[in-house]
């Protein structure tokens, strides 16, 4: 029996972090955002941020919370929430910023410098979430992400019959998304709807 | 139980037996670093039945040391449970007295 109190509140904390839900957000995010701007029409992307809030915060009340409950954060937790917020803020704008670049530059006429700087500061957005977050899956998805980007640019120099860095950013998005569907998955066998006795 | 246990003689600590209970222990920890919890964040947490947990809910509310409330979420019964006052200086004293215990 432990009473390591940091290790129960990280448990705590963890619990929430099981489900899946985060990476299939931000899967969906990027791999809309390739989808659409090759297949269009662009304006669509607008609506990315919200769907995949959407996602998020429909699956936590109707996935998660049904099977491992609800609590209201001590102050310690609070903090770390309120810090969570800040984080998911400041992606929201880089991924507006990118979201503006993409849309206003076309892919193909954006700089392979500007691409590697934006897959940097993408990459970054993801880290400071996976440490918030303390889930180290998230810093394998910044690493995809940073690869993308650059490698994407870097290919798409070199072929001319598709958008080498659309495809780049479609595939890590949904890559993403896959590897958060085999969380949830993982997540719903671990914890089953409780039945209550009669 | 909900009595202080009496200990050995050459024992230096006092354990309180409602909170030494492993089970308990466990609620109460978990209660210790949230605000509230509900009903099911303690059963996926602890592992417990439904009927077990409930049991040792009725003990730590009849001690003063957590307190149960019903709430309506969509039109369905909630129950949350925070820890009172008196659970958590009992908490802290049983993490206090198992420090003493074991010598760190």
């Amino acid at each position: 029996m432990s009473i390591d109190m940091r290790e129960i509140e990280r448990k705590v904390f963890m619990v929430y972090n099981e489900d899946g839900l985060v990476d299939i957000a931000l899967g969906f995010v990027f791999l809309g955002w390739g989808v659409l701007l090759v297949v269009g029409p662009p304006f669509l992307i607008t609506l990315l941020g919200p769907i995949a809030l959407g996602i998020w915060y429909f699956g936590k009340r109707l996935i998660a919370a049904p099977r491992v409950g609800l609590i209201e954060p001590g102050e310690k937790m609070a903090d770390r929430n309120r810090n969570l917020a800040v984080a998911l803020l400041f992606l929201g704008a880089l991924a507006f910023v990118g979201i503006l670049i993409g849309v206003l530059g076309g892919s193909s006429a954006l700089e392979e410098y500007a691409l590697g700087l934006v897959g940097l500061v993408v990459a970054g957005g993801v880290c400071v979430l996976a440490y918030l977050l303390q889930a180290n899956r998230l810093y394998a998805y910044a690493t995809l992400l940073f690869l993308a980007f650059t490698g994407g640019a870097a290919l798409a120099e070199r072929i001319t019959a598709v958008d080498a860095f659309l495809v780049s950013i479609i595939v890590a998005g949904a890559l993403i998304m896959v590897s958060g569907l085999v969380v949830l998955a993982r997540f719903l066998r671990r914890y089953p709807l409780p039945v209550e006795e009669a | 139980m909900g009595t202080k246990g009496k200990g050995d003689k050459n024992d230096p600590v006092e354990l309180d037996r409602l909170v030494h209970e492993p089970a308990r222990l466990h609620i109460l920890a978990y209660l210790s670093v949230v605000s509230r919890a509900d009903f099911v964040f303690l059963l996926s947490r602890t592992g417990m039945t439904w009927g077990n947990l409930s049991s040792h809910m009725s003990k730590l509310e009849d001690a003063g040391y957590i307190e149960v409330q019903k709430e309506i979420k969509d039109k369905r019964s909630h129950t949350m449970l925070s820890l009172t006052n008196k659970g958590r200086s009992a908490f802290d004293a049983y993490r206090s007295a198992m420090l003493a215990l074991l010598g760190r």
